[in-house]
């Protein structure tokens, strides 16, 4: 490390690291190159089942926690930390803090994405949504992210500029929050190396989940972008940013009201409705907050909008800012209740998270990235005609896919609750509403293509770009003075507002930013920890039994399986109350029946229908075929076939240590239901074997997964059902 | 901060404001902005107000209101359960046959096999019936289903046309004697 070593004039001589931002920055594009081909692919799948390959490691719902992990942690997450470590050693005038930290984090970023990448494949996965790393690669992302943290904050401390500029407070906001945000919704008890339960059961799980699922959008894709656009926006623009009161307003007022609107993910579920009230009024105050960032980033661009008809960086700044002002006007709509009961399990969802992830997350990076790039490596971009033809690519491909989802998505919402006359269902067959929407699929998959083949464009330019530059490139020295701590006077006299003297307090500033964002969650979460009577308690019938019961050995391990085919990202188990859904599934969903769910698979989409109430519905053996080829069941159906579940070993191995592991967790199973899971769950799969094998199946089924699969679906609802309820 | 209008000409920047070569104006923020944020908070005020600490209905009793006023409400082209003329009718016409035999090959073929030989759900060619085999106790059958077996009630899934014309189409696969055959369930159904 290159100490500053002060000469006669008082100045010290420092450089930046720019090897580490030069690291992120490659791997930034080559990871959204993985992220969005992985999409096109599971895009594709759902247009043409066949595309699963009928091979486990390709199904849908196993890659599709693979595309949304390469798009957030792999792509946006690398191009954050590029950003970060260029700005902020800028921004502070010092270098980071220590080179090896800043190595450690990069290489064990990269590690964690590839630890990643193998185990979702092969179905390793806690199941929960943008949390699916299972625990010991949880325990990684809490090391490598506090290594980031060390390193960010000391060079905080070692800075040559006393105020913090707006970016450096969204780095900062960003950096604790995800902290506190995957550490607590990461808490989870081990079963063996890859396999590990939630502390957290149903309704809980649920809102500690969404309430991280929430901020992962707010802290990882929203406030270090901002902070990305304060740097990059006023550099590329070449003019002072609009307004600092505005920034300074929208900053506290989107740190501290972002955090409460989790439970907009869970409107007319079984959670307690002050609690989705409250996401709810708080989505719609992030309105203004969010604008404000909007608009301090479109009028930085005054007095210099013509230079927007030439030069690709500001087309994708501003064209990425737009999308942040829709999908954050859009954002706040949608969780209005009435409006969520039409969207919510709908692609309309995925119009709008694809707004934001490709619009303002890609478009922020790319405007970045060919920024960066000639500086970094000191030449001339290669290209600026193909930089402009992927801007063009990438919108056009942004518009065919929100418009194509925007249309499958109300189509599907209108037809799932339409009613005829005589008061039932219009489409009383769910696969006539997904039939419906397979053309908009192969829309969609075009709009991703022409998104990622303008990455494909930009790979090529910018190989062309760093393949030009000089070999041996001078490291620039720079020079600043020392900065020396004041006495509180001066420091008053100095800074003429209080917000002024803060900006010159880091830490005063992050236990500030802290505080903000802990109110929300404490108020929202604390309740379902200390109130007794968070939920309606699991009711002791007249027989003295609880009336929702503990899942036999052989149905977790089932839905174990479940979990670990992604089931849960096709299929909710939440049936809300109206009138549309108790037609279709039965009685809605209680807080109650999932008391026992570690994870809650609730769900969030239904490219397939809900689950909550299926036990029953079919006969063992219609489950059976439907999971070998679900067209044989039912014509038109886009899901993949399961072949290997009716060829794979159950594994019943560590079943006694995930019942010993539940009940530490508080589920009422006995010393006995321990000392005979195995046993008892080897009874119920050969009970379930010969009702098949009689039916015409091979023999043998009683050892194979498919018998745990059909005992826990078969399960669904059945402690619950009053079918005449409806 | 009112004090500082004065200041808010947005071609000087704000002095000692310069970041790598950043500079920042000071503009006041846009009325419709802060207007937009005050109408969100009296919004968000009062929504809270009226739903949760006020008389708004909860999602749940909206729910159960929607559900009585819609079993009030007159029923068109209800189901008053088939009667045996009109399925008579139907499985003397050959074109409701035909009719009854599509409705046939998209619900009911993935559990009783194409030609109705049965597979998870019993042969329909044979002379043996589970739950009756006249052409009511088969309508019944189909509209109330057996979900104790997996036997889904129809009802609500086929229109009244539909469901009598397939009771009809069903009863007519008697002795077509299909390949694979499953074996008889049930107890020998004479006229």
């Amino acid at each position: 490390m290159l100490k500053g070593a002060a000469d006669t004039a008082g100045l010290e001589h420092f450089k930046y690291d720019d090897a580490i931002v030069k690291r992120f920055v490659v791997a930034t594009v080559l990871w959204g190159f993985v992220a969005f081909l992985a999409g096109v692919l599971i895009a594709t799948q759902l247009a043409s089942w066949k595309l699963n390959l009928g091979l486990p490691w390709t199904s849908f719902g196993r890659l599709r926690p693979l595309h949304t992990n390469a798009a957030i942690f792999a792509f946006a997450g690398n191009a954050v930390f590029a950003g970060i470590y260029y700005s902020t050693q800028r921004l502070l005038k010092a270098r980071m803090f220590s080179d090896a930290l800043s190595k450690f984090h990069f290489w064990g970023w990269q590690g964690i994405i590839v630890a990643a990448a193998v185990t979702l494949v092969l179905g390793f996965t806690t199941g929960k949504e943008y949390a699916e790393l299972e625990w010991p690669i949880d325990i990684a992302i809490a090391v490598v992210w506090v290594a980031f943290g060390v390193n960010f904050f000391g060079t905080l401390v070692r800075r040559r500029e006393r105020h913090l500029y707006v970016s450096i407070w969204f780095y900062i906001a960003t950096i604790v929050t995800v902290a506190i945000l995957h550490i607590v919704n990461s808490v989870s008890v081990p079963v063996t190396f890859w396999k590990s339960y939630p502390v957290y059961a149903g309704v809980q799980d649920a809102l500690v989940q969404w309430w991280y699922g929430h901020n992962a959008v707010a802290f990882f894709l929203t406030t270090p972008f901002l902070g990305l656009m304060y740097y990059f926006m006023p550099k590329a623009a070449e003019r002072p940013v609009y307004s600092y009161r505005l920034s300074i307003i929208h900053f506290w007022s989107l740190v501290f009201i972002y955090i409460w609107a989790g439970p907009h993910h869970l409107l007319y579920t079984a959670l307690p409705e002050w609690a989705q009230t409250l996401g709810m009024v708080f989505s719609v105050m992030l309105i203004a907050p969010s604008w404000g960032g909007m608009i301090n980033g479109l009028l930085t661009l005054r007095g210099a909008w013509d230079r927007l008809r030439t030069d690709p960086i500001l087309k994708f700044l501003v064209a990425g800012i737009t999308f942040y002002g829709m999908a954050t006007f859009e954002g706040p709509m949608m969780s209005i209740k009435s409006v969520n009961l039409l969207a919510h399990y709908t692609d309309w969802i995925i119009a709008h998270v694809h707004a934001g992830a490709l619009g303002w997350n890609g478009f922020i990076t790319f405007g970045m990235i060919y920024w960066l790039v000639p500086r970094l490596w000191k030449t001339e971009l290669y290209s600026v005609k193909l930089a402009t033809a992927h801007f063009w690519l990438g919108f056009l491909g942004i518009i065919l896919y929100m418009a194509s989802m925007y249309v499958s998505g109300i189509t599907q919402g209108l037809m799932w609750r339409a009613l005829d006359g005589s008061g039932r269902l219009a489409y009383p067959d769910f696969v006539e509403t997904v039939v419906r929407i397979v053309p908009l699929y192969w829309v969609r998959m075009v709009g991703g293509l022409l998104f990622l083949s303008g990455s494909v464009l930009m790979i090529y330019n910018l190989w062309l770009t760093i393949a030009r530059a000089p070999k041996e490139a001078k490291e620039e020295v720079f020079a600043a003075p020392a900065l020396h701590p004041l006495p509180v006077p001066a420091l008053i006299a100095a800074d003429r507002t209080p917000h002024r003297m803060l900006e010159g307090l880091p830490m005063v500033f992050t236990v500030l930013s802290v505080l903000a964002i802990l109110v929300g969650s404490f108020i929202e979460i604390a309740p379902s920890f200390l109130a007794h009577d968070y939920v309606e308690a699991n009711p002791v019938r007249a027989d003295g039994q609880r009336r929702i019961k503990p899942y036999t050995g052989l149905e977790l391990s089932g839905r174990d399986i479940y979990v670990r085919e992604g089931c849960y990202v096709c299929h909710s188990q939440m049936v809300r109350p109206t009138q549309a859904e108790t037609l279709r599934y039965g009685t809605f969903s209680r807080a109650e029946e999932s008391v026992y769910d570690r994870p809650f698979q609730w769900g969030s989409k239904r490219t397939g229908p809900d689950l909550a109430r299926v036990g029953g519905k079919y006969p063992d053996f219609w489950h059976f075929r439907h999971m070998a080829d679900p067209r044989e069941m039912v014509q038109g159906s886009i899901m993949p076939a399961y072949p290997w579940l009716l060829k794979d070993r159950l594994d019943l191995s560590s079943l006694e240590r995930k019942l010993k592991v539940m009940r530490s967790l508080g589920v009422p199973y006995s010393d006995h239901d321990i000392e005979r899971a195995e046993v008892e769950a080897r009874a119920q799969a050969l009970e379930i074997a010969r009702g098949l094998e009689s039916s015409g199946t091979p023999q043998g089924m009683h050892e194979k997964e498919i018998v745990a699969l059909i005992a826990y679906l078969q399960r669904l609802g059945r402690d619950f059902t009053s079918r005449s309820g409806k | 901060m009112s004090s500082e209008k004065n200041r808010e000409k947005h071609d000087v920047p704000l002095s000692g404001h310069e970041y790598d070569g950043i500079q920042e104006f000071d503009n006041s923020l846009p009325r419709w902005w802060v207007n937009l944020f005050y109408i969100t908070i009296v919004f968000a005020g009062g929504y809270f107000a009226y739903y949760e600490l006020g008389p708004g209905p909860t999602l749940v009793e909206s729910y159960e209101r929607a559900r009585a006023a819609a079993e009030l409400a007159p029923k068109q082209g209800g189901q008053s359960g088939p009667d045996e003329n009109v399925l008579l009718a139907a499985y003397k016409d050959p074109a409701e046959l035909q009719f009854g035999k599509n409705v046939y090959l998209s619900k009911c073929a993935s559990c009783h096999a194409p030609l109705g030989q049965g597979l998870i759900g019993p042969n329909l060619t044979d002379e043996h019936w589970l739950h009756g085999g006249s052409l009511l106790a088969i309508a019944k059958t189909i509209a109330e289903g057996v979900p104790a077996k997996g036997m889904p009630p129809w009802a609500p899934m086929l229109n009244s046309r539909e469901l009598i014309s397939v009771a009809g189409f069903v009863k007519s696969l008697k002795g077509t004697n299909p390949p694979n055959p499953k074996a008889p369930q049930g107890e020998v159904f004479k006229e």
